[in-house]
């Protein structure tokens, strides 16, 4: 366990900054998009909440926990890693800990990164409320009253999947985060050509992945107990876990064969 | 040497000690934010004003409500005894009741379809849906044609994507005057369906009697209906018994021939109903929108007239057998109706026969072992609609608690009612006034005297009754916005709609 703790480390060390600057990048991509909405007049009655989906944030999102796990996978074609010449061979533990670490770094960076997004959250109602306000006052003589936080917190399906109060939302949002972290684990553990691939059905496996929460959500929320729903469901998680065990497949098989090294 | 030196001074990188700072920081955040969604609720979103006596007179009540702010989360509350507590309802589930929808046709019976089908009249029809490459045409025939023998059929389909159904009949009618039914064929891209001569309900029900009106009284399973009395029958209690799916329907409905083409039958029954009560002759259910609320604690409860106007109550145990009836000394007049409203106590029934002005009539019933123990019936006014009314444990006290509205008006410019609305104005601001309901009036009345309250205050919906921002943009787009209020939760269930 030690030695995986390591490894992780010192990879952490390896990608933490561009995983500063994805964070930052998406810190501005975020308050700008939410902020030229806010200042639409078409959007007039607008609150925090609504507009945070109706601007298309939300999938933006999704598209960036997989950004993440494509950097936290970098760490293995670190070009620092190669001038400290260390390799599968001349790792002190054994090749299996390279997967390990990398899921328990994919662990840690995505889960900052649902953090780090709650944050942005708050921070940008201050401002947002502001735009939306100011912009509600140049076309009406009284003002408007507003959502308080809380409110705006509790309206955003996104923010109800990271600040999880019932059960099967908290295992939704650990379900959505390991399976990003096992995918980049397994990008991290390939080369080449096959690192490529894997790569490819990474997306379409968190894709699939996020797309068979949501219905998951939608059924819950909506309370369709539909046939139709469940065999979507069952279809689409099938599909994600057929992709996830073909990656995993491939990383013991780069692993094995050494290709990494 | 110089590589030992280098060892030395070179600083030594720790790196678990920021990763693992970080993770704690990223789960204190996630942490944090929940805790902030349950603590940081408006805690003061309901307030409690007493303006006459004291709160020693809420003892023996418990009066809940709650505020479904969105599909997902609200808050609910509860003054019992006098206390009033508020908890904030993070993503509520929605309610447990099934979707379903309901049509009534009249339709010519199998046997009589080639008489009629023999002089009906048509011709062909055409037409697309759809834009772009999305765009599908269809097209195929329809007939129209007279006739005085008709059998009314009545379909239920869930509606949540399963179509689930059942099919049943009601009986055959015999008109007075011939009523035009339609047949359509679809040859390609059947959007909408094929079907044999019928028509629909709403068209006809002036002109023909004897249709039997059918009203779902609950949608949860077992979902049971109200059939009306009509054609020779007296009302009575169905319930759905089985449903079909579309596979099943497939195989069970057989094809007719319309003018040379098979279509599927429009009157064979499929799934399963059953009548589990029946009400005497002459008997129906009291008019009223909604039976979700008239419920025991130990089964239903609906109130009948006699068709002299005379209201009688009507006890149902859990599997929709009939208890007791009782007639209440009550009357209602042509064109009122009954509201049932949600009660304070599983065994009492509460509910209003008003005017379509909201004035009329209220009615607050203790019940024990099925039988009525203490009665009170007030008026209400159309000013302050009652939304419960109750009496405390002992008997002694009766709770009235009716909406607290005061008409807000809001200035909207013309330009933006312009751009909005497309109605042009000459003035520039357009005053635009709705009514709000700010809070409940709470009023507590020895049982014996409903003159003067012994005890009387208002729950004051506070912070998140976003009233001006919704009557504003009522005003804007000039139509009446579905504004979302507390509503009192019945004692039979909680704030999630789940029962207790």
């Amino acid at each position: 366990m030690k030695s995986v703790a390591k490894l992780m480390a010192w990879h952490w060390q390896l990608v933490r900054g561009p995983y500063a600057v994805l964070c930052a990048v998406y810190a501005v991509q975020q308050l700008i998009l939410l902020l030229v909405s806010a200042s639409d007049s078409q959007r007039l009655g607008y609150q925090m909440a609504e507009l945070f989906q109706g601007c298309g944030q939300m999938p933006l999102f999704f598209v960036a926990l997989c950004l993440v796990a494509i950097v936290a996978a970098s760490a293995t074609r670190n070009r620092e890693r190669a001038q400290k010449m260390y390799t599968l061979y001349t790792m002190p533990s054994s090749r299996w800990t390279l997967w390990e670490a990398q899921f328990l770094l994919g662990l840690i960076l995505l889960a900052g990164f649902a953090a780090w997004q709650v944050l942005l959250y708050a921070a940008a109602y201050f401002p947002v409320t502001m735009v939306l306000s100011r912009v509600a006052e140049s076309m009406v003589a009284n003002a408007l009253p507003w959502n308080s936080l809380v409110e705006e917190l509790n309206a955003n399906p996104l923010m109800q999947l990271l600040l999880p109060v019932k059960a099967g939302s908290g295992l939704a949002l650990l379900g959505a985060l390991g399976v990003t972290a096992l995918h980049s684990a397994c990008m991290a553990c390939c080369q080449g050509l096959r690192r490529a691939v894997v790569t490819l059905l990474a997306l379409f496996g968190t894709g699939a992945a996020y797309t068979a929460f949501y219905i998951r959500y939608h059924q819950v929320i909506y309370g369709t107990d539909a046939p139709s729903y469940w065999l979507l469901f069952a279809v689409v998680l099938a599909v994600a876990l057929g992709l996830a065990a073909v990656n995993v497949f491939q990383a013991v098989w780069a692993l094995k064969r050494a290709e990494t090294a | 040497m110089k590589g030992e030196r280098k060892m030395k001074h070179k600083k030594v990188v720790r790196p678990y000690s920021v990763c693992l700072a970080s993770l704690a920081a990223g789960i204190a955040v996630l942490l944090a934010g929940s805790v902030f969604l349950r603590a940081g609720y408006p805690a003061d979103a309901v307030v409690l004003q007493v303006q006459t006596g004291d709160t020693s007179q809420l003892q023996g009540f418990t009066l809940q409500g709650a505020w479904q702010e969105t599909i997902k989360s609200g808050i609910s509350f509860s003054l019992e005894n006098g206390s009033l507590t508020t908890v904030p309802q993070l993503q509520a589930e929605p309610d447990s009741g099934i979707a379903l929808w309901g049509q009534g046709r009249l339709c010519v019976p199998e046997e009589n379809l080639a008489e009629v089908d023999a002089q009906a009249a048509g011709g062909a029809f055409s037409g697309s849906y759809g834009a772009f490459f999305l765009r599908s045409h269809y097209e195929g025939m329809n007939f129209t044609a007279e006739t005085t023998h008709l059998e009314e059929i009545y379909a239920l389909t869930v509606t949540d994507g399963s179509d689930l159904s059942v099919r049943f009949s009601l009986g055959e009618i015999e008109t007075s005057a011939p009523v035009t039914v339609t047949a359509e064929i679809h040859t390609e891209n059947r959007v909408w369906g094929s079907f044999p001569y019928c028509t629909a309900l709403d068209g006809v029900a002036d002109t023909v009697s004897g249709i039997r009106e059918v009203q779902i009284l609950s949608a949860e399973k077992p979902v049971s209906l109200y059939v009306g009395p009509g054609n020779g029958q007296n009302a009575g209690i169905w319930q759905v018994l089985q449903l079909c799916t579309p596979e099943e329907i497939e195989q069970i409905v057989p094809d007719v021939m319309i003018h040379g083409t098979a279509v599927p039958s429009n009157t064979e029954p499929y799934g399963a109903v059953e009548e589990v009560c029946t009400l005497d002759a002459g008997e129906r259910l009291a008019p009223c929108a909604d039976w979700y609320n008239a419920r025991l604690d130990n089964g239903r409860w609906f109130l009948t007239e006699n068709g002299e106007g005379e209201l009688s109550l009507l006890l149902l145990d859990e599997n929709w057998q009939i208890l007791s009836k009782q007639l209440l000394g009550m009357k209602m007049t042509e064109g009122q109706q009954v509201t049932v409203l949600p009660s304070m106590r599983t065994n009492e029934i509460v509910f209003t026969v008003t005017d379509s002005n909201g004035a009329g009539q209220a009615s607050v019933l203790r019940m024990e072992n099925g039988k009525v123990q203490a009665q009170k019936v007030m008026t209400v006014t159309a000013e302050t609609p009652l939304l419960t009314a109750g009496f405390s444990q002992d008997g002694t006290k009766l709770m009235i608690v009716s909406e607290k509205a005061e008409d807000l008006t809001v200035l909207v410019p013309a330009a933006l009612r312009e751009q909005y609305a497309y109605t042009p104005m000459a003035e520039s601001e357009v005053p635009y006034t709705a009514d709000a309901v700010t809070g409940w009036n709470v009023q507590v009345y020895p049982v014996d005297d409903l003159s003067e309250p012994s005890f009387s205050a208002v729950l004051d919906f506070g912070v998140t009754q976003q009233w001006a921002r919704e009557i504003w943009l009522s005003g804007v787009y000039n139509v009446e916005r579905n504004i979302s209020r507390f509503e009192v939760i019945g004692a039979w269930e909680n704030a999630k709609g789940e029962h207790v």
